[in-house]
């Protein structure tokens, strides 16, 4: 009687935990994420000096292997403010808004049942826009480019791992097109490097 | 599997290597100055940077009466430094500045994205 319950009881816990662990880690998973985002420019340069923190949101998806590497697109809108007093390496202008969209490759560690790691790298695309403060209806748009990289800690919500809550971390390189005469000028406003923390909820399907 | 991250990597790094780079279309300039003369209280002068008739950049002079100004460019033709004081001299780091008439503004040629103004003498 005694071994049949033990039995039972292994094959239970088997059947319950092992398969629904395993199909998460074994199929090809796809997942959509929502995030709160902050980003800090950092350097000197003019996003950096002449803006204050931009914050925003994003929108993401991920395909997810069994071999621990998978693909992702993430889809960010933020916000800032020119810095009171530096108006004048600004312009007249106003309300800028970055829009990121990364393409990464991601890769996978399971810490624990609970917790995995995600680590990224990938390659951003960026429009940087703002509004003329004497002609509102026209905006001023700079486009640009460079790699990203990245992190996140993923805490699971529920057993099957559907849902979880994520904090992300990444690195953006911000390179642009514009021009002066003068390199050091040219380099204040061509390029920047963002800091950026999100926090975020992950469906996984 | 494999083959598929490499294709993923390489249209990565082609995306890198064609860049575009820096143009000229999308110009910001930069002026610096000082001035000096008959002065008032220095956050008495405005300068503005005006580009195709829209202003482009604006501040209030400094307490040591210098300034800096950046905007973007909105076209390619000349740009004018304009100040609500009448100017009677000025020296800049690059030929072809114009005082207008009306004193009051400093025409800049097409092309200067970067100019120094060592003295503004105002009247």
């Amino acid at each position: 009687m005694m071994r049949i319950l033990v039995l039972l009881a292994c094959s239970f816990s088997v059947l319950v935990f092992g398969q629904k662990k395993k199909k998460y880690f074994d199929d090809v998973v796809s997942n959509a994420d929502a995030k709160i985002i902050l980003l800090k420019p950092v350097g000197n340069n003019h996003l950096s000096k002449d803006y204050s923190t931009f914050f925003g949101f994003g929108f993401g998806g991920n395909l997810m292997t069994p071999i621990n590497f998978g693909i992702g697109l993430d889809y960010n809108v933020l916000f800032s403010n020119v810095k009171y007093g530096n108006e004048n390496m600004a312009g007249s202008i106003g309300s800028p808004v970055l829009t990121i969209a990364d393409l990464f490759i991601s890769h996978r560690d399971k810490l624990s049942e609970d917790f995995q790691v995600e680590e990224m790298i990938g390659f951003s695309f960026y429009s940087h826009t703002n509004l003329f403060n004497y002609q509102k209806n026209q905006k001023y748009k700079n486009t640009g480019n460079g790699l990203n990289l990245g992190g996140r800690i993923i805490y699971n919500l529920d057993m099957e791992g559907y849902q979880q809550v994520f904090l992300a971390g990444k690195i953006n390189f911000y390179y642009t097109n514009v021009f002066n005469e003068n390199k050091e000028i040219q380099k204040y406003y061509d390029r920047s490097v963002f800091l950026s923390l999100g926090l975020g909820y992950r469906y996984n399907f | 599997m494999k083959i598929l991250y490499t294709f993923f990597l390489a249209s990565i790094l082609f995306c890198l290597a064609g860049c575009s780079r820096t143009s000229e279309s999308n110009s910001r300039i930069y002026i610096e100055g000082k001035m000096s003369g008959n002065l008032i209280a220095p956050d008495a002068i405005e300068v503005k940077i005006v580009n195709e008739g829209l202003i482009i950049s604006e501040t209030k002079l400094a307490s040591d009466y210098a300034f800096k100004l950046s905007g973007p460019l909105v076209s390619s033709g000349y740009s004018e430094l304009q100040i609500n004081k009448k100017i009677k001299s000025f020296s800049a780091s690059k030929p072809g500045c114009i005082l207008n008439s009306d004193s009051k503004s400093i025409q800049i040629p097409a092309g200067t994205t970067y100019l120094i103004f060592n003295e503004i003498v105002l009247e």
